[in-house]
């Protein structure tokens, strides 16, 4: 399988560090797609596929937490899941992120192997995993 | 839970950083060798129980190196190029992350600014982290990396 990916950043180098973990670890990408903000990430999201989002928290514009609720009231992106790569580290933090709608939160600095995990384990739900029902 | 920040702690937090993030492996300096060029100096405000703005500053060499190995690549390759001000700014973000923790606590809510990164002098470096709780890096070839903590002069947005 291989999926259609949005990446969005205000960092460069982040958004090319999470594309390098993903080839890494082995994820097969088929569109790559990248955006500085949360407003960049809309446009791209009303536009394309997207499989799954890997997004900052802290960006200018519009953050990951804000994305996360605008996609949370669009029946169409609704479903589509989010996955917070942030450098914040606190526990009350990300579960106020997971009540918002996000699937998993990979903190920053991260290692390859911790997207083969949370990718493998957030489209298997998103999928509806046999061995889930 | 909330702790003053100290020299001890902000020494702890980034040589732990630039271990896992950056494959540098620095020793805390009490004399470093002055920065001879243009720094790179990045700052982020953080907010939380309470306020406060964290700087990390490097010479513009070592930064090249700091986004190679952020990418786990050579400082040659292209898709370093270019990238010094951002690998900065970067590691300053996770390093702020990892503080605020130590800091505040895992069960407390504090959020990051964005970073803000600028090249300047040595002698403008110097200048903006006088008086702020302060430690200095060196790595096994010399290069040197400066972080501090001191009060806060800048919004979530990252301006001043």
């Amino acid at each position: 399988l291989s999926y259609n990916v949005l990446i969005v950043d205000d960092s460069a180098i982040v958004r090319a560090m999470v594309k390098r973990s993903l080839a890494m670890v082995g994820i097969e990408v088929n569109e790559h797609h990248e955006a500085s903000n949360g407003l960049e990430a809309l446009k791209v999201l009303s536009s394309a596929w997207i499989d799954i989002v890997f997004a900052d928290l802290n960006m200018p514009e519009m953050g990951g937490a804000e994305l996360v609720a605008k996609m949370t009231e669009d029946d169409m992106l609704v479903s589509t899941p989010v996955v917070i790569v942030s450098s914040e580290h606190s526990e009350a933090r990300i579960e106020e992120l997971k009540r918002s709608g996000i699937r998993a939160y990979i903190r920053k600095p991260f290692r390859p192997e911790s997207f083969k995990v949370v990718v493998t384990d957030v489209l298997r739900t998103a999928e509806g995993d046999p061995d889930d029902r | 839970m909330t702790a003053e920040p100290s020299s001890e702690l902000l020494a702890q937090v980034v040589g732990r950083t630039l271990e896992q993030a950056a494959f540098v492996f620095a020793e805390r300096a009490d004399e470093a060798v002055p920065f001879a060029g243009t720094v790179i100096q990045a700052r982020l405000g953080y907010f939380g129980p309470r306020t406060g703005e964290i700087r990390l500053a490097t010479s513009t060499a070592f930064a090249a190196t700091l986004a190679a190995n952020l990418l786990g690549t050579e400082p040659d390759d292209p898709e370093a190029a270019g990238r010094d001000l951002d690998a900065v700014g970067e590691l300053l973000n996770m390093v702020a992350g990892a503080l605020l923790c130590e800091l505040f606590g895992q069960q407390t809510t504090c959020r990051l600014g964005i970073p803000a990164v600028a090249r300047t002098s040595p002698t403008a470096h110097e200048t903006a982290i006088a008086g702020t709780c302060q430690v200095t890096f060196v790595d096994e070839s010399g290069h040197r990396i400066d972080a501090s903590v001191g009060p806060s002069q800048a919004r979530e947005d990252g301006r001043t």
